[in-house]
């Protein structure tokens, strides 16, 4: 049963937002980087070759997956480990709240900020990344 | 402590004993609590207060012995149990950018009962005010009454408050003392730990004294007084003549000293004062000061353990 699952999501949610460094950190600067890097690079991967479409096709999503997956697991780490200390986790044990809902709860709101990041990063690749390779942008997400 | 099992007891604890490694942090601890009352488990820092709440709350696992509340294991029924005690626990904090809504908004949403509206319990608890506020920009006191609040949610039958007023200033600390007090006439049973002596003596009905992992001792904080600190001081000022061998003629009068005009008068017993009162208006003596120095709990730890507990 996962009793106040929704509600302490949304809290966590507008937590979340409220750090600013902490906001545009995660959301901003992953943008911001494919953005320059795009502008700075992009112009080398746009000839055809087999290698850089290889990479694009196949190597990219996985790459970004990993690295996702990476920040995932690391900010969920770093989340539960200043619950722990600061005795916040302590205080939600003492409700009828279960460590698995205190734990969904946290992927649930990497997953939505990771959801708004790939869009954003989707939209600044459309404006900006010179390659054009009809991606299935649903599909890699789901695959994300 | 005796192994009578009160009916109207709502917490049973029996040889509850909770080591870390080779640090024994209670050791065969047993206590009833009431229905009804406040109950305090004083001791100084160290002594294993939240550790033996934390175990009777379910929160942590005592190697050995038997914990009941409310008639439920709180090992086994923890959820079952959390869903009809409040807890307060020792240095707890909440998310630093949550606004106090929101807890509040939070809990009610865990519960199947609650107490009601909880702008209501924010209104009473002097909190109303703040509901928009961040929890890292309450004061001390403030986020005390949150905990409160957040304890007092499902409407519990049992409110266990951890250290509830340390660190808080004195007025915070009466105003939560009359909190506390509140809850009770709701008829709710307390179980608090401190190691304010005058919090336990002015709040609780009944106290266990833990030192060391032990209870040393359970009772009224009058009782207890009584029992272990009979002596009672009176200090006053005279300058009438003959005055110290009158005190001294008092039956019950164990030292009397003088210095000064200032006398202080020992004994023991439940008429001392009045017979001190009654040599002086026999004798008419004229006193231009006149106080009595009763023992308290703090002098009940002292000669129990032998140590202040401050120490």
């Amino acid at each position: 049963m996962l009793r106040g699952l929704w509600t302490l999501t949304w809290i966590e949610i507008k937590i979340f937002l409220r750090e600013p460094l902490g906001a545009f950190g995660t959301i901003g600067i992953p943008v911001l980087v494919f953005v320059i890097v795009g502008r700075v690079v992009g112009r080398e991967l746009a000839p055809r070759s087999l290698a850089a479409n290889g990479f694009i096709r196949a190597g990219l999503p996985v790459f970004a997956a990993v690295l996702i997956s990476f920040s995932a697991v690391l900010s969920l780490v770093t989340i539960i480990s200043i619950y722990r200390e600061g005795g916040i986790l302590k205080r939600l044990r003492a409700t009828p709240l279960r460590p698995q809902t205190i734990l969904s709860a946290h992927v649930l709101v990497k997953l939505m900020l990771t959801a708004l990041t790939l869009i954003l990063m989707v939209l600044a690749g459309k404006r900006y990344y010179p390659v054009d390779l009809n991606v299935p942008v649903f599909g890699f997400a789901i695959a994300c | 402590m005796s192994t009578f099992r009160n009916p109207h007891s709502v917490i049973q604890v029996s040889g509850l004993r909770k080591t870390y490694g080779r640090t024994v942090a209670v050791g065969e601890v047993s206590f009833d609590v009431n229905e009804g009352e406040i109950f305090g488990l004083i001791g100084p820092n160290g002594a294993g207060k939240t550790t033996t709440m934390e175990c009777v709350e379910g929160l942590r696992t005592p190697d050995r012995g038997t914990v009941s509340v409310l008639g439920l294991d709180p090992f086994r029924d923890l959820y079952k149990l959390q869903g009809r005690i409040g807890v307060q626990l020792q240095e707890a904090q909440l998310q630093k950018r949550i606004k106090v809504w929101e807890a509040v908004h939070l809990w009610v949403s865990l519960y199947r009962k609650q107490a009601g509206d909880g702008d209501r319990l924010l209104d009473q608890l002097g909190l109303a005010d703040k509901r928009n506020a961040w929890f890292m920009t309450l004061s001390g006191g403030q986020k005390q009454r949150l905990f409160i609040v957040l304890a007092l949610i499902n409407d519990p039958e049992v409110v266990f408050l951890d250290e509830l007023t340390t660190g808080l200033d004195p007025q915070a600390r009466r105003a939560i003392w009359d909190l506390v007090r509140a809850i009770r006439e709701r008829g709710k049973t307390v179980f608090l730990t401190t190691h304010l002596m005058e919090e336990a003596e002015r709040l609780c009905d009944r106290v266990a004294i833990i030192e060391h992992g032990r209870i040393i001792d359970i009772d009224s904080p009058e009782r207890l007084v009584n029992r272990h600190c009979p002596e009672r001081t009176i200090v006053l000022a005279t300058d009438g003549p003959a005055a110290e061998e009158r005190f001294r003629a008092i039956a019950r009068v164990e030292a009397v000293i003088c210095k000064d005009s200032r006398f202080t008068i020992r004994g023991r017993g439940d008429d001392f004062v009045t017979e001190v009162i009654h040599c002086l208006s026999e004798n008419r003596i004229r006193v231009t000061d006149f106080r009595t120095v009763l023992p308290n709990l703090e002098d009940v730890f002292l000669k129990l353990t032998g140590h202040s507990i401050r120490d």
